[in-house]
């Protein structure tokens, strides 16, 4: 048999690409790279950290179904965000306390770039996001990796938000073609184990086909001027432990009561409305 | 008789072990260390440990004669073991995002659990024991431009192979009834075993749901061919698509390599094929997958008896794998079957009573129970067969019980 001389066993090319490759893995250190590939999605993409994003995508539609305009663009301060999402707590079954859905780096991100996008999208489209939390585990001895992902549009005056997961299981290796951090869908309700808490001023979206338990609608007004009155958020859940939420700081009942007269004199609330809140505020002394 | 009253036996004690698990409680797993200043180390891991009842017949012709006999422990076996997959204990390490890259490092120990059939005998890796086998040692950069991973990980060629085999965490068929070493789920029935390897690893981004992987792999002996002077080429195409309520993932992968044989310069080249389709229909996940090549081999890829004849010419094989699953609930229920052929070549054909192995084919029922999604129980029965060219053929019946622990 012949036995080949000694020398280059490749050819030039195969060289070529190992060459290639080592100095493209060169480049990623030295500078930010430029995208090799550049798609419409990359542009309506306003934050990106690994597997986290904020993204403008369409509307969700299927075949034949006309879906309702969004009310974009519109302009929420990034505090008004804030407050909303903060406000949003679920409980898991087995569990006898509930939990805030977003916690402060998650907020940190998404006041900022929801309200960017919101601004940004227009009425076919919608605002995603998939944010990963580090939440406490083994008694606080270190932390475990959950996301949290969802879809958000204004519409009617009211911010709606359709959860996909809220804390689920972080793989950070998994293919994320196959297992996305996937925002939630008008047409296709999730399966989940979590129960999002009713809180005043939110409601879970009621559609033809019921009551969709991850869609939910929140009364930005409404909230807002419950922050100025320094009211609480949330009704005490029946075996709820945690502490109640306050939209925006607490404020002392005489604060409270001179608001709530401000707002009677700026004709923002009826004589009705005046008294029965100014009832409610006495019920704290 | 007696081998009927001991294996009820057996099966009564996997059974008894299998109730006394799922009244245990499971422990709730950490993950991540640090983070605030955008550094990240996580560690993550498993454990697999499998009660395994293994019934071999002789090594038979079909009339009933028997060609080799095998002492007693070669028939009949009781063992706790590693399934498949070795246990796992990995540690992370995450870098902020720097000038648009991320950075990732991985180092993956993989110990086993089992003696290598002595009480004491601990054994080494080599034979099986329960030293560590550092599969994982790699580092990413992922951006825009995709991801390089540089070191040692799974090679890409039949990677997704024996990733979608249903017997992943399970144990299937085993390696050997006395000695250690994981078992083999369905490698060598229905694919072949990549194995890990370093290498320099380029993938693209995600376009549209296709993705291409090219890498330079570290050379291996292609059956005795030892004397190699350039890198192994691996490829994959992968592809996830959604239509409607059926959510597909498909991949084709390729592999090129030569080596030549000491002394005589004797050239010899493995070049391979593989490829799959997976489907998810509400609680039904489907599978087809296959490979086919020369110098491939028949179960561990390129290095098994099968890869050349005795004039070291590459011998064609080739196989498939095809299951699918039910989930009801917390309970996945699954069955699965794979064979793999091993083609004569011209020298074979010529040698007088060639005893090769023609074909290994198994067929395996599961189920696999999450207590929570940690813990998962495993309960699976397998048959399996490997057939020969003489007619010879040598069948076996396995029972296994186990859990697995992820965190």
């Amino acid at each position: 048999m012949k036995n080949d001389s000694v020398g280059f066993p490749l050819k030039t090319s195969a060289w070529g690409v190992m060459f290639l490759m080592l100095f493209c893995l060169g480049a990623t250190g030295c500078s930010t790279v430029k995208s090799l590939v550049v798609s419409d999605k990359d542009r309506k993409e306003l934050f990106k950290s690994r597997d986290q994003y904020v993204r403008i995508i369409d509307q969700d539609s299927v075949k034949g179904v006309k879906v309702t305009p969004n009310n974009h663009p519109v302009s929420l301060d990034e505090e008004q965000v804030r407050m909303a999402l903060s406000t949003i707590e679920f409980m898991l079954p087995g569990q006898d306390k509930s939990f805030p859905v977003f916690e402060k780096p998650e907020l940190d991100v998404l006041e900022k770039y929801i309200s960017s996008a919101l601004a940004q999208a227009g009425p076919d489209e919608d605002v995603t996001f998939g944010v990963i939390g580090d939440y406490r585990a083994v008694y606080g001895l270190a932390k475990e990796q959950m996301y949290t992902s969802g879809r958000v549009f204004y519409r009617d005056g009211k911010l709606n938000i359709i959860f996909g997961d809220i804390h689920g299981k972080y793989w950070a290796n998994a293919d994320r073609r196959l297992y996305p951090l996937a925002p939630g869908s008008r047409f296709k309700p999730g399966t989940h184990v979590w129960r999002l808490l009713s809180q005043p001023d939110q409601e879970f979206y009621a559609g033809p086909e019921g009551v969709r338990s991850d869609w939910i609608v929140l009364d930005l007004a409404s909230m807002e001027a419950r922050a100025a009155l320094g009211e609480k958020a949330a009704a005490q859940s029946p075996g709820m432990t945690g502490g109640q939420p306050f939209y925006g700081a607490q404020k002392s009942i005489e604060e409270r009561l001179v608001i709530l007269n401000d707002l009677k004199n700026k004709k923002m609330i009826t004589e009705e409305e005046y008294e029965k809140k100014r009832l409610d505020i006495l019920k704290d002394l | 008789m007696k081998r009927a009253k001991v294996s009820s036996a057996i099966i009564g004690l996997l059974g008894f072990a299998a109730l006394v698990l799922v009244a245990s409680t499971p422990a709730k797993a950490a993950f991540v260390v640090g983070g605030e200043n955008g550094w990240q180390m996580s560690y993550d891991g498993m454990i697999n440990v499998f009660m395994v009842y293994d019934a071999k017949s002789q090594l038979e012709y079909k009339n009933g004669d028997v060609k080799v006999a095998s002492p007693y422990s070669e028939l009949q076996s009781f063992r706790i073991r590693t399934g498949l997959l070795p246990s796992i204990f990995a540690f992370n390490v995450k870098s902020p995002t720097i000038n648009g890259v991320d950075y990732s490092a991985r180092i993956g120990l993989y110990p086993q659990i089992q003696n290598n059939g002595t009480r004491i005998g601990l054994g080494t890796y080599g034979d099986g024991g329960t030293s560590i086998d550092i599969r994982e040692v790699f580092f990413t950069a992922d951006g825009k431009f995709g991801q390089f991973l540089v070191g040692r990980a799974l090679n890409l060629y039949e990677g997704k192979n024996i990733l979608t085999d249903m017997t992943l965490i399970g144990n299937g068929v085993p390696l050997n009834m006395t000695g250690g070493g994981v078992d083999l789920g369905h490698i060598g029935y229905g694919y072949t075993y990549t194995s890990f390897g370093p290498q320099f690893r380029y993938t693209t981004p995600d376009m549209s749901g296709f993705k291409v992987a090219f890498a330079i792999c570290d050379p291996s002996n292609i059956g005795g061919a030892t004397a190699i002077n350039q890198p192994r080429f691996e490829t994959e195409l992968s592809y996830v698509k959604e239509f409607g309520s059926v959510k597909t993932s498909s991949w084709l992968a390729g592999m090129f390599q030569e080596a030549k044989f000491n002394g005589t310069g004797h050239k010899v080249t493995t070049i391979g094929g593989a490829g799959g389709v997976q489907a998810w229909v509400g609680p039904v996940e489907m599978l087809v997958s296959g490979f086919g090549g020369k110098g491939v081999g028949i179960q561990l890829t390129q290095v098994d008896a099968a890869v050349l004849d005795a004039a070291g010419k590459e011998r064609v094989t080739y196989g498939g794998l095809v299951h699918a699953t039910y989930t009801i609930g917390a309970a996945k229920l699954g069955v699965q079957y794979g064979i793999n052929y091993a083609d004569k070549t011209d020298v074979d054909s010529l040698t007088t009573g060639f005893d090769g192995i023609k074909s290994k084919q198994a067929v395996t029922g599961g189920c696999y129970y999450s207590i929570n999604k940690y813990l998962t129980l495993v309960g699976e029965y397998t048959w399996a067969r490997d057939s020969y060219y003489d007619s010879s053929r040598q069948t076996q019946n396995i029972v296994s019980l186990g859990t697995v622990f992820t965190w």
